[in-house]
C-alpha cells in the first residue's frame, strides 16, 4: 500500500531528489519548504510519515518536531530527521530530542525508500 | 659560695657551690675557675673577673655557661665580689645559681619571635576581646599599622563595616570550643583605609591550665590571587567562546558541504538505479566514476571534520562499562557484507565468558570499523579475523585488552610501515586494487586509540598479510 510522505525540506534540490525517490518506488509525496507550511499540510493532508530537516528557514526541525507531537491529530504521525548534521554526536542529540528516526545525508538513494517504509510501520 | 684566688683558683668551695658543678668540694679546690668556662663565654669571663679585681666591693654579674663535671653545659648567673682586700675572705667570693632551664625557655621564646618576626604572613594576637597584644613586622607591612600603633587598639579598626558580621557568635562560639578556623577568605582594611583581600586562619592560643585566653591570627594577602583567578576566569570564558564558535563553524561546514553531495550521491544513484531509464554502458560506466569520486569526497568530508573536532579538544567521551564481544559483532554484522561482496569470510575469535573494558562505546567501534574496513579493503583473498584477547593481569597497572584485526592481504612494505599512522599518508600495495582513501583513517584512529588511553601497532608480512592490534587499558 504506497503511503503518503510529506518531506520538510527548504533546500530544493533535496527535496526534488526525495520526491522523485518515492514517487519511483509508488509512494505518494508531498513537499514543504518551512515547518510553518508543513503543519498545515500535515493538518489537512494527513501524511503516514514525515521526514524533515533540521536547519530550516523561521521555524527549526527541533520546533517543528515539538509542535507535532503537541498537536493530538498529528502526534502519531512519526517523525524521521533527514540531516547534514552527521558530526560524531548528532545522531544522539535528535534521537534523544524525540524524533522516530534519523537520516543523515547525504542519503543512501538505494536504500532510503526502504529505511523511510520501516519508520512508517509499514515496512 | 666559692672563694677565688687572685689569679682565679679556686681557694675554697662550699658543697652546694660544688655540687652545683657536679664535682665534690675537693676536686673544684685547686682548679682555674676560669679554665672551666666554654669557649664562647671565655673572653666575657676574663674581662667581667678583671672589672671585678679593679673595683673591690662591688658586685659584678655575669651569665656564663661553664662545664658540669658529668660533661655537659650549664647555664650559671654568677655574682663575683672582690674581697682581696677584706682580712676575713683575702678572695674573690663568688656565689651562683643554675639557670639552665631559664636560659633554654628563653631561647626557645626569642626562636619563637624571631619566627614569627620573619614571618611573611601577618601574626596577630588578641585577647578574646578583641584588643590586640601581638603584631609582627609582617602585620606592619599588610595593614599599615606599627606595632607601637597596634597593640592595644581593638583589631576591629581592620574591618570593614560590611564584614563586622563575621566575627559574630558564631565565629567566637568556635574559637571558644578550641576550633580553629581555616583560610577564611574576606576582605580587611589597611590604615590608609584602603581594602585588601585577605585570607584568615584563626587559633585559640591557651594558657597553662588550657583555658582559652586569646586568638592568634595569621593573614595572609590573597589580593595578587584574586586577580590572577579573575583573570584566569575571564581568559577560560574566552576560550570557550573561542571553542564555541570553532564547534559551530565545523557543524556548519559539515552541514554546508554535504548539503550538494546530497544531489550529486543522490541524483547519480536514481540514474545508475535506472529509474529515469536506461543507460548506455558508457553513461553507466561513467556515472559510476560520479559516484565513485563523490563518496570518496564525503569521506574525506567526514574525516577532516572529525580531525579538526579531534585537534579543537571537544570529542565527546563517555567513558561506561562495554561489552567488547557485542562491539566486535556490531563491526562484523556492519562490514560483513562489504567482505563478502569481494568473496572475503569475516571471521570473529572472541572470549568465551563476558568480556567488557571501561571505555566510550562509539570510539571503539569507529575505530575497529576503520580496521576491518582497511582489512577487507587491502585482502583479495582469503579473509579477515577480528580477534579480542584479555592480556594476563599484571602485577601492577591497569589490565589491557588487544582487539586484532589479522588479514591475508596484501601486507604493508617495510619502508610504508614507519608513515602507516602519520596524517595523508596513502598506501597502494602491489596487487590491490584498492582506491585510494583520505589517507587520514588510521592517523584518526590512533589519535582516539591514544585519547582512550591506548594505542594501535601494526605488524605485517609484504605478501601474506597484516594485524592491527588496538590496545586499551581497563581500569
Amino acid at each position: 500500500m504506497p503511503l503518503k510522505v510529506l518531506i520538510v525540506e527548504d533546500d530544493p534540490d533535496s527535496l526534488e531528489l526525495m520526491t522523485y525517490l518515492f514517487r519511483a518506488f509508488g509512494h505518494e509525496a508531498l513537499g514543504a519548504g518551512s515547518g510553518d507550511m508543513a503543519l498545515r499540510v500535515a493538518a489537512s493532508a494527513s501524511p503516514d510519515l514525515i521526514l524533515c530537516d533540521l536547519r530550516l528557514p523561521g521555524m527549526d526541525g527541533y520546533q517543528l518536531l515539538t509542535r507535532l507531537k503537541a498537536d493530538p491529530a498529528l502526534q502519531s504521525i512519526p517523525v524521521v530527521a533527514v540531516t547534514a548534521y552527521a558530526m560524531p554526536g548528532d545522531r544522539e542529540r535528535v534521537m534523544s530530542a524525540g524524533f522516530d528516526g534519523y537520516v543523515s545525508k547525504p542519503i543512501d538513494p538505494e536504500n532510503f525508500v526502504r529505511q523511510a517504509e520501516a519508520f512508517s510501520g509499514r515496512g | 659560695m666559692a672563694l677565688l684566688e687572685r689569679d682565679a683558683r679556686v681557694l675554697y668551695s662550699n658543697v652546694a657551690a660544688a655540687n652545683l658543678l657536679g664535682y665534690s668540694a675537693d676536686d673544684l679546690t685547686g682548679q682555674n675557675f676560669l679554665e672551666l668556662v666554654h669557649n664562647e663565654d671565655s673572653a666575657r669571663a676574663q674581662s667581667s673577673f678583671r672589672e671585678c679585681l679593679k673595683r673591690p666591693g662591688l658586685p659584678v654579674t655575669a651569665e656564663l655557661r661553664l662545664r658540669h663535671g658529668g660533661g655537659a653545659w650549664r647555664s650559671l648567673e654568677i655574682v663575683a665580689v672582690n674581697r682581696l682586700n677584706v682580712p676575713r675572705f683575702c678572695a674573690v667570693v663568688l656565689s651562683y645559681s643554675d639557670v639552665t632551664d631559664r636560659r633554654q625557655t628563653e631561647d626557645a621564646k626569642a626562636r619563637l619571635a624571631a619566627i614569627v618576626e620573619s614571618s611573611d604572613d601577618a601574626i596577630i594576637g588578641e585577647t578574646l576581646e578583641g584588643v590586640i597584644t601581638d603584631w609582627n613586622l609582617a602585620a606592619e607591612r599588610l595593614y599599615g599599622y606599627t606595632a607601637e600603633e597596634a597593640i592595644g587598639r581593638s583589631i576591629r579598626m581592620t574591618v570593614p563595616a560590611d564584614r563586622m558580621g563575621e566575627l559574630g557568635d558564631d565565629y567566637m562560639s568556635r574559637i571558644l570550643r578550641g576550633e580553629r578556623v581555616d583560610h577564611l577568605e574576606t576582605v580587611r582594611l589597611r590604615k590608609d583605609a584602603t581594602r585588601l583581600d585577605v585570607s584568615i586562619t584563626v587559633s585559640p592560643i591557651r594558657d597553662d591550665h588550657g583555658n582559652i585566653i586569646g586568638l592568634s591570627k595569621s593573614s595572609r594577602d590573597i589580593t595578587e590571587r584574586r586577580r590572577f583567578e579573575a583573570e584566569l576566569w575571564r581568559k577560560n570564558i574566552e576560550l570557550e567562546i573561542a571553542n564555541r564558535a570553532k564547534d559551530t563553524f565545523l557543524a556548519s561546514m559539515s552541514h554546508e558541504l554535504r548539503t550538494p553531495l546530497n544531489a550529486i550521491i543522490g541524483f547519480t544513484g536514481t540514474m545508475l538505479m535506472k529509474l529515469p531509464g536506461q543507460l548506455t554502458r558508457d553513461q553507466e560506466r561513467q556515472l559510476q566514476l560520479v559516484q565513485l569520486n563523490a563518496r570518496h569526497l564525503l569521506s574525506l568530508i567526514n574525516d577532516l571534520l572529525n580531525l579538526a573536532k579531534l585537534q579543537s579538544g571537544k570529542a565527546e567521551l563517555q567513558f561506561e562499562a562495554v561489552d567488547c564481544r557485542a562491539a566486535a559483532e556490531e563491526v562484523a554484522a556492519t562490514l560483513r557484507p562489504t567482505a563478502e561482496a569481494k568473496g572475503l569470510a569475516l571471521e570473529l575469535a572472541l572470549p568465551g565468558e563476558e568480556c567488557r573494558v571501561h571505555t566510550d562505546r562509539r570510539s571503539l567501534v569507529q575505530i575497529l570499523i576503520n580496521l576491518t574496513t582497511n582489512a577487507i579493503k587491502f585482502t583479495s583473498a582469503g579473509g579477515v579475523r577480528l580477534e579480542i584477547e584479555r592480556r594476563p593481569a599484571g602485577r601492577e597497572g591497569p589490565r589491557w585488552i588487544d582487539f586484532c584485526v589479522v588479514d591475508t592481504g596484501f601486507g604493508i612494505r617495510r619502508e610504508d610501515q614507519a608513515r602507516l599512522f602519520r596524517a595523508f599518508q596513502q598506501f597502494h600495495p602491489q596487487g590491490s586494487e584498492a582506491e585510494a582513501g583520505s589517507g587520514l583513517g588510521l592517523h584518526l584512529s590512533q589519535r582516539i586509540a591514544v585519547l582512550l588511553g591506548g594505542k594501535i601497532s601494526a605488524l605485517s608480512e609484504p605478501g601474506k598479510g597484516s594485524a592491527f592490534t588496538l590496545t586499551l587499558p581497563d581500569k
